[in-house]
């Protein structure tokens, strides 16, 4: 009750700091982030692999108007988690950054540089007043060299660089079960499925291809591709296979 | 009590002109003893009548007593402070706390004794000595008629139960095996968790359980209106703890005065605090306390301050969660024990089915049930009115289960 009279002083402008140098309103879009469904960024040596959780509130919601993966330049996929249309937003602020580029210098932009325009952008919305932050955070995954690179966004414009990564709600556990099987020499095959059992770590319902949308940034081709939902599930039915036989190993024990 | 008394008759002579001398004495003599017979009639109703008046003037002198009684000033609380030696004493009045150096009448002087508790009139000589004060609503919060909850009844709390016996009750029952080992007892002990989990049932079978006297309350009757008065209750309360001593305490929902310290300056928020101040003082302050154990309960462990859970005040921290379904089967036993349930209710099975479901929703699941048999008129509970109750009460705490979870505008 105190503490909600206190902190209420302090969250009507993003503008200002609480007295322990807090931005609320920025803390508040990170709520809306983990309010989003999850996303998990996996990177392989191979490639980067994004992986979202597409479930939908109604069958008769079309899944592939669930935007959570979003293509941004040949070379360059996100994956998001919060509010869809400050995302698209930010989506289409990189895109134009990434043509920018190619105009401005002929050659396809770096990953970190694109993330880092990103943030700045995302970090405006949190020192003007009369604006509110981005409630989205972003997994920025290409390829930058010949190197897969992957990155996280947050509404604070922070930026971060990941080998795995999980945004969105469940972050935590997920979070844990990438540290725990995460692995630096990972196939492309690995890492979809390791990101996929990551997501079905924190669900009650099982997966299938429509509920799950798959992004891919190949290294050696240096593309970004999202698989079919028959593609995906065909990597579901694999970890379910896997862990049917890993249950009958059990039985015979 | 008006009444006119009834006089006798007045008696009349009339002499006959004609009469001898003698006829006219007898007849005179006659009327002579009449008279006199009258005059002693008279003569009592008179004596009634003088001694009913005296009554009625000492009603009235009675009454004006009264009356003068009640038109004087009221008498004033004061205090003794001091008492020379001379027959005099330095008292203290309450509210102003102007102190006096009064006489005492002789007796008075040998029975007063410094601390006691003194009327005193507008001249502020004492008039009258009065008991010891303890609030009223100190007293008031003893409970003296066991509740009927036992250590039986409580089901899958066992760990809890033990930590909660062996933090309250061997400190009392057995003291020497405490002194043996050479270890304080832990002073209080914190119940929480979610609601419906059993933590004032806890209590409850500590109180019936226990010879020691069970002083309860709720934390919400410690916030009062005036300022002092909150923090006088906490004082009283432990001070007729120890009265009582051995005594438990025990304090429910302790957050409505627990809460954290914060900087908020509203009088109302700074008096509770105060209140607590009291509570944290009283529980491991300078006062050597006597043998009371503290039990308190919330559901709000979060919002606590941290002072009051430091080791001396709360030494032992409980949490009592929802049941698991061992548990859960216990409780179901223990709520349907006085029910007729047919013999086919498989209670493990149903406490499976019930995930989730906290104590009291399992108490609120089984009265439910009996609800459907009536419902039905039978006189026996099947599986079926278990199931019916579930989903009743499945559907009444998730009414929002059509809408989304969240907006759909956050994916």
């Amino acid at each position: 009750m105190q503490g909600q009279n206190q902190q209420q002083a302090y969250d009507r402008g993003i503008t200002i700091f609480s007295p322990d140098g807090r931005l609320y309103q920025v803390e508040y879009a990170r709520e809306a982030v983990k309010r989003g469904t999850a996303s998990i960024g996996v990177r392989t040596p191979e490639g980067v692999v994004l992986v979202v959780d597409k479930q939908t509130r109604s069958p008769l919601l079309e899944g592939s108007s669930v935007e959570k993966l979003h293509k941004i330049d040949d070379h360059v996929g996100a994956a998001s988690a919060g509010h869809v249309a400050d995302a698209r937003q930010l989506v289409d602020f990189a895109r134009q950054q990434s043509q920018v580029e190619r105009v401005r210098y002929d050659e396809p932009i770096g990953v970190r540089t694109l993330t880092k325009s990103v943030t700045d952008h995302i970090q405006q919305y949190t020192q003007v007043g009369g604006a509110r932050p981005f409630g989205v955070a972003l997994l920025i995954a290409g390829v930058e060299g010949g190197e897969p690179r992957l990155f996280e966004t947050d509404p604070s414009g922070t930026s971060n660089e990941w080998k795995a990564v999980a945004i969105g709600s469940n972050r935590g556990d997920i979070q844990e079960f990438l540290e725990d099987e995460y692995d630096a020499g990972l196939s492309v095959d690995d890492g979809i499925d390791l990101a996929l059992r990551a997501l079905n770590e924190g669900r009650e319902d099982a997966l299938s291809g429509d509920g799950v949308g798959v992004g891919i940034v190949d290294a050696d081709t240096g593309t970004y591709r999202e698989l079919a939902a028959d593609e995906s599930q065909s990597y579901i039915d694999d970890i379910e296979d896997a862990a049917d036989d890993s249950d009958d190993d059990d039985d015979e024990e | 009590m008006s009444r006119s008394p009834s006089l006798p008759d007045r008696p009349t002579l009339d002499v006959d002109p004609e009469s001898t001398p003698a006829e006219r004495l007898n007849a005179l003599q006659d009327h002579y003893v009449d008279i006199v017979a009258v005059n002693g009639e008279l003569q009592a109703q008179l004596d009634d009548v003088e001694a009913r008046r005296e009554e009625l003037r000492e009603e009235v002198n009675r009454l004006q007593r009264e009356n003068e009684t009640l038109k004087t000033a009221s008498l004033y609380l004061a205090t003794v402070e001091d008492l020379p030696e001379d027959g005099s004493a330095v008292i203290k009045q309450h509210g102003n706390n102007q102190e006096v150096l009064t006489e005492l009448s002789p007796r008075l002087a040998d029975t007063l004794e410094v601390g006691d508790r003194v009327a005193i009139n507008d001249s502020f000589s004492v008039q009258r000595v009065l008991d010891d004060e303890t609030d009223a609503r100190a007293q008031a919060m003893e409970v003296d008629e066991s509740p009927s909850v036992t250590y039986a009844d409580i089901g899958g709390l066992d760990d809890q139960l033990r930590e909660v016996r062996e933090a309250v009750e061997d400190p009392l029952v057995n003291p020497e095996k405490f002194d043996a080992v050479g270890v304080e007892p832990p002073s209080g002990v914190l119940l929480h968790g979610p609601p419906g989990t059993g933590k004032t049932m806890l209590a409850k079978a500590v109180a019936n359980q226990t010879d020691a006297s069970f002083i309860k309350m709720a934390g919400s009757e410690l916030v009062r209106k005036f300022i002092g008065e909150g923090s006088r209750l906490v004082r009283d309360l432990f001070e007729l703890a120890e009265q009582k001593d051995p005594a438990i305490i025990f304090i429910d929902e302790i957050d409505a005065v627990a809460a954290k310290r914060t900087d908020s300056k509203t009088s109302g928020d700074a008096e509770v605090q105060r209140t607590m101040m009291q509570l944290l003082s009283e529980m491991d302050g300078f006062d050597e306390r006597g043998d009371i154990r503290i039990i308190a309960a919330t559901n709000r462990f979060d919002m606590l301050d941290s002072a009051i859970l430091r080791p001396g005040r709360f030494d032992r921290l409980i949490e009592v969660p929802n049941p698991n379904p061992d548990a859960r089967e216990r409780i179901l036993e223990i709520h349907a024990g006085e029910m007729n349930v047919a013999d086919s209710v498989d209670f493990s099975d149903l406490a499976a089915d019930t995930a989730e479901f906290s104590g009291a929703q399992l108490a609120s699941l089984a009265t439910e049930a009996g609800m459907f048999a009536i419902r039905d008129d039978r006189d026996e509970v099947h599986r079926q009115d278990f199931d019916d109750a579930y989903e009743k009460l499945v559907a009444e705490g998730d009414t929002e289960s059509s809408g989304p979870r969240y907006p759909s505008y956050i994916q």
